[in-house]
C-alpha cells in the first residue's frame, strides 16, 4: 500500500517500500550500463532518437491507458482505433482524393467518437470495461479492413504523414508528440480537479459518488480521452511507417498496459501515475533497442518484456501485502 | 495446565510503526476472555499473529504451556485455533451445508460428494449449538444473523480448542446479539476457550470472565469481570478519565433551520416529516433496515424523493442528485465507511477536500497545491485528527481519524444540513466523545444536525429530539426529557406488535 497518488512525490515508510519504489529507477540504470558498455553504438544520440520513435506510438497511447487504469477502466480497443486512422485516410484521401485535412480531422473525429462510445456503452449498461472495449476492438477491427478491402496502401503525402515523419530541428515529432502526451496527461491527472476525480472515481467509486462527483462523466471522458490519444498514435504511427495497414498494432493495446502495469500503476484502480508509465515505456524502449543492436533474435524481446512485467507485478503484490 | 495459549512480551512493527510494544496475554481453558482498546490498539495485529497471518518481531507465544512457533495459518490451525473475523469468509452462492464443510466436504467411496451424509453432519453440528438453519439453503438467501451462525458453526467443524471472534455483533440486533451470546456460553461450557472482541462494553460485562484491555500497542491490564466496571475500563482504553460520556450541554434550542414534510422514498417508506432547530442533535432511531439509508439518500437525491417538501433556512429546497445535493450544502457521512465513505488509497488530506473541490478551483478546476493543503490542515487541527502527516494514506488511521476526516470532507464544503448514519460505528470511545462533542458545536454553529443511530445509550446520549422509525415510518416523535430505553424500543417495534398502529404505546 505505498503507492502514491501523488505520483513524483514518493512516500517513503520502509526500507522494502524504499527498493520497491526504485527498482524499476535501478533496472533502467542497469540496462543502460549494460548495454552502453556490451554494444558500441548504445550510446549515439541518434540511437536514442531511434528507441523513442520506436516506442512512440505505444507511448503516446499508454498516457491516457494509464489514466484509464486509475479510474479503474480499462482500454484494449486503442489499438483497433490506431490502426482505423490509417484506413480512414487512405479510404478518403487516397483512394476517393479528398483533402488531407479531412482524412485528419475525419480519423480524430472517429478516435473521440469510438472512445465516448466505449465510455458511454459502459456507464449506462454498467458493464465491464474490459469486455465492451473487447468488443469495440473488433468492431473497429472490421470496420477497418471493410475500408481498404483489406488492402494495405502506401502513404507518401507528406502532410499524412507530418506527425510520424517531420523533423524539428533534430528532433522527429513523433517524439515531439510523445513528450508533449505526458506533460499533458500527467499534467490533468496531478493539476486538475478532473484528475482528482479520475484518482478518487478508481479509489472508492461510491464513495466519490456520494462526494458529489460526477462518475459516469468522469468514466465518459476517460475513454473519449482514450479514444483521441489513439486517434493521435494512430496518425503518427501511418507518418512512421509510411503505410495504411488495417492490421497493424494488434499488440498495441496490451502493451500499453505492459508499460503501465511495468511503471507500477495499479489494476484495483486509484493509484498510480503518468511519470511511471514514462519509466516502464523507457525500460521497453531500451530492452528492445539494446536487444537489436546485440543482434539478439527480435522474439527475445517478446519474451523479456513478459519476463520484466511479470517481475513487477510480483513486485506490486507483495508489496501490497 | 494453566493457560491454553498465552503470548509473552510480543512485539511487532510495520516499517516504523511499533504496533505492538510486549504484549503478554493469556487465555485459560474454559473462559470466555474479552479483548478491548480502542482501533489501532494492537487487537487486530495480535490476532493476525495467533492466527498465523503476520509473525511476530519478538516474543514468545505458548500453547497448554508449551513453547510453539506459529507461522502460517496452518499451523495455527493444527492447534485448534479458529479465528472469525469481522468480515464474513463465507462463499454466498454455497448452501450452508457446503460452507461448513468447504476444503473437508464428505466423500463417498467413489470420491463424489456425499451430499446426505454432508447435510446430515452439518444440521447436527448446527443443532448441538442450538442453531435451526435450513443446511440447503444458500448462504446469500439467509440473514447476516444466521450467516454469523455458519461462520460459527464452520470453525467448529473440525476440532477446535479456541475460537476467536472479532466484533461478532456489529451486524446484529439486541435478540440476534442475545442468542449468540448462549451459543457462545455452551461452547465454553464444552471446554472451548473464547476470545471475544467488541467496542460495546456492555457486551463484555454480559459475557467475558476476564478482560484484557489494549491501549497504543501496549497490553494495559487483565482484569476479572467483577472488577471491572464502565469507568474502570473506559479509564483504561483512553488513557484518561471520562467524568461522561455522552458531554451535552443542553441549550434552548433556537429557530426551525431544517425541515421535512411528507417525504416519500418509496411505497414503504413514507410519512416521513420531521425538523431541525438551531442547536440541536436530531435522532432517527430504528432497528435495522427500517428505511435509514433510503432516507438519507433520498434527502440527496439519489434518487430523488417521490414526494414531499423540504425547507432549509425557510427557502424550499429541492434536490435532483447528489451533485446538486452537494452545491446547496447537504453533506452526508455513510452509514458503511469503508464501502460509501473512505477512498482508501488516497492520503488524508485529499480525502477530506473531496467534496470542497469545486467550491475551492471553481469550474476551470485547477488545483493550488497550498489552498487544498491549507484546508486540510485547518480542518486537521480543528477535528484534532491524529495522523503522522496529510499526506498519510487515510487507510492507515485508526476508525475514529478516519471517522473525523468524514465528517471533515463536509465541513470543508460549508455545510448546512450534515446528515449522519451511524456516526460512531467502529470508533473507538476517545474519537466517540470527541465527535459528540463536534456535532453539538456545529449545532450552536448553525449547522443542521440530523444523526441516525441504532444505539439507545448513543441515542439518549446526545439526543435533543428523537424521531423513531419503524418498517418506513416516522412512528413517533419523543422530547428527551420523555425519552427512555422502553419507551423508544417499544416504538421502534410497535408495527411488529399491533397491525397498523401504535395506541398502546403513544
Amino acid at each position: 500500500m505505498s503507492h502514491k497518488f501523488d505520483g513524483a512525490r514518493l512516500h517513503l515508510s520502509s526500507p522494502r517500500d524504499f527498493f520497491s519504489n526504485y527498482a524499476l529507477v535501478l533496472v533502467l540504470v542497469g540496462l543502460f550500463i549494460f548495454f552502453a558498455v556490451s554494444s558500441p553504438y548504445f550510446l549515439n544520440p541518434q540511437n536514442f532518437i531511434n528507441m523513442f520513435i520506436a516506442v512512440s506510438v505505444v507511448g503516446i497511447m499508454s498516457t491516457a491507458q494509464t489514466i484509464c487504469l486509475i479510474g479503474r477502466g480499462l482500454d484494449i480497443s486503442v489499438g483497433s482505433i490506431a490502426a482505423m486512422m490509417g484506413c480512414i485516410q487512405a479510404n478518403l484521401v487516397l483512394v476517393n482524393g479528398m483533402p488531407w485535412f479531412v482524412g485528419i480531422l475525419v480519423s480524430i473525429g472517429v478516435g473521440l467518437l469510438v472512445g465516448f462510445v466505449n465510455g458511454i456503452i459502459i456507464v449506462k449498461f454498467n458493464l465491464n470495461p474490459f469486455i465492451v472495449t473487447l468488443g469495440m476492438m473488433n468492431v473497429v477491427r472490421g470496420l477497418a479492413f471493410v475500408m481498404v478491402d483489406g488492402m494495405a496502401h502506401f502513404v507518401s503525402d507528406s502532410n499524412l504523414t507530418f506527425l510520424g515523419s517531420a523533423r524539428l530541428g533534430a528532433i522527429p515529432v513523433s517524439i515531439v508528440i510523445l513528450a508533449l502526451s505526458f506533460v499533458v496527461i500527467h499534467f490533468i491527472s496531478t493539476k486538475t480537479v478532473f484528475g482528482r476525480n479520475i484518482y478518487a472515481s478508481g479509489g472508492n467509486v461510491k464513495a466519490a459518488r456520494l462526494a458529489g462527483i460526477n462518475t459516469s462523466k468522469v468514466a465518459i471522458i476517460l475513454f473519449t480521452i482514450s479514444g483521441f490519444m489513439a486517434a493521435i498514435a494512430g496518425i503518427v504511427a501511418v507518418g512512421i511507417g509510411g503505410t495504411a495497414m488495417p492490421s497493424m498494432g494488434e499488440h498495441f493495446a496490451l502493451d500499453t498496459i505492459t508499460a503501465v502495469l511495468l511503471g507500477g500503476t495499479s489494476l484495483a484502480g486509484g493509484s498510480g501515475s503518468v511519470p511511471r508509465t514514462a519509466l516502464g515505456m523507457v525500460i521497453i524502449g531500451i530492452i528492445n533497442n539494446g536487444m537489436a543492436l546485440l543482434n539478439v533474435q527480435t522474439f527475445w524481446q517478446i519474451t523479456a518484456k513478459g519476463a520484466l512485467l511479470l517481475g513487477a507485478i510480483m513486485l506490486d503484490a507483495s508489496r501490497n501485502k | 495446565m494453566t493457560t491454553i495459549l498465552a503470548a509473552k512480551n510480543i512485539n511487532k512493527s510495520f516499517g516504523t510503526a511499533h504496533v505492538l510494544k510486549d504484549v503478554s496475554f493469556d487465555l485459560r481453558p474454559g473462559e470466555i476472555h474479552g479483548l478491548i482498546g480502542e482501533n489501532g490498539a494492537g487487537k487486530s495485529t495480535l490476532m493476525k499473529i495467533i492466527g498465523g497471518d503476520y509473525f511476530l518481531d519478538s516474543g514468545e507465544l505458548f500453547y497448554e504451556d508449551q513453547p510453539v512457533s506459529i507461522n502460517t495459518p496452518a499451523d495455527s490451525l493444527a492447534l485448534g485455533i479458529r479465528i472469525i473475523y469481522q468480515e464474513f469468509n463465507l462463499a454466498r452462492s454455497l448452501t450452508v451445508a457446503e460452507n461448513i464443510f468447504l476444503g473437508n466436504i464428505p466423500r463417498d467411496k467413489n470420491g463424489f460428494v456425499d451430499w446426505k451424509e454432508m447435510n446430515q453432519r452439518a444440521e447436527k453440528l448446527l443443532a448441538d449449538m442450538g442453531i435451526f438453519v435450513d443446511v440447503k439453503e444458500k448462504v446469500s438467501d439467509i440473514s447476516v444473523a444466521e450467516q454469523q451462525l455458519v461462520e460459527i458453526a464452520k470453525a467448529l467443524s473440525g476440532e477446535a480448542r479456541v475460537l476467536i471472534m472479532d466484533e461478532p455483533t456489529a451486524a446484529l440486533s439486541d435478540q440476534e446479539t442475545d442468542k449468540l451470546f448462549d451459543i457462545v456460553r455452551g461452547l465454553r461450557d464444552r471446554g472451548i476457550a473464547i476470545v471475544f472482541i467488541t467496542h460495546r462494553l456492555s457486551e463484555q460485562f454480559a459475557l467475558s470472565d476476564r478482560i484484557t484491555v489494549l491501549r497504543d500497542g501496549e497490553a494495559v491490564g487483565t482484569l476479572d469481570i467483577k472488577d471491572a466496571t464502565d469507568d474502570i475500563l473506559v479509564k483504561m482504553m483512553v488513557g484518561r478519565e471520562l467524568a461522561d460520556l455522552y458531554p451535552r450541554n443542553r441549550m434552548e434550542p433556537g429557530e426551525i433551520i431544517f425541515e421535512a414534510n411528507d417525504l416519500q422514498v418509496d411505497d414503504r417508506i413514507k410519512n416521513i416529516s420531521f425538523n431541525i432547530r438551531k442547536g440541536e442533535i436530531v435522532t432517527f432511531f430504528g432497528l435495522m433496515g427500517a428505511g435509514q439509508d433510503e432516507i438519507c439518500k433520498a434527502i440527496l437525491g439519489d434518487p430523488p424523493l417521490k414526494g414531499g417538501t423540504m425547507k432549509l433556512h425557510g427557502k424550499e429546497l429541492k434536490v435532483a442528485n447528489l451533485r446538486q445535493a452537494n452545491r446547496k450544502g447537504l453533506g452526508y457521512v455513510t452509514s458503511d465507511r469503508r464501502e460509501e465513505g473512505l477512498i482508501p488509497v488516497m492520503p488524508l488530506q485529499g480525502n477530506i477536500t473531496l467534496a470542497a473541490m469545486r467550491k475551492l478551483f471553481g469550474k476551470a478546476g485547477l488545483i493550488k497545491k497550498k489552498t487544498e493543503y491549507d484546508v486540510a490542515e485547518k480542518w486537521i487541527e480543528q477535528l484534532g485528527i491524529r495522523c503522522s502527516t496529510q499526506l498519510q494514506q487515510i487507510a492507515l488511521l485508526s476508525g475514529g481519524n478516519q471517522q473525523k476526516a468524514m465528517i471533515a470532507r463536509w465541513l470543508s464544503n460549508d455545510i448546512k444540513l450534515l446528515i449522519l448514519n451511524l456516526p460512531t460505528r467502529g470508533v473507538d470511545v476517545g474519537a466517540k466523545v470527541e465527535i459528540y462533542k463536534l456535532l453539538e458545536q456545529l449545532a450552536y454553529q448553525g449547522v443542521a444536525i440530523l444523526v441516525f443511530s441504532l444505539e439507545l445509550p448513543e441515542v439518549l446520549g446526545i439526543s435533543d429530539r428523537i424521531y423513531v422509525l419503524c418498517e418506513g415510518e416516522v412512528i413517533a416523535e419523543v422530547p428527551i426529557a420523555e425519552a427512555d430505553q422502553d419507551i423508544l424500543m417499544k416504538h421502534a417495534v410497535a408495527k411488529f406488535l399491533h397491525f397498523g398502529g401504535n395506541e398502546d404505546v403513544a
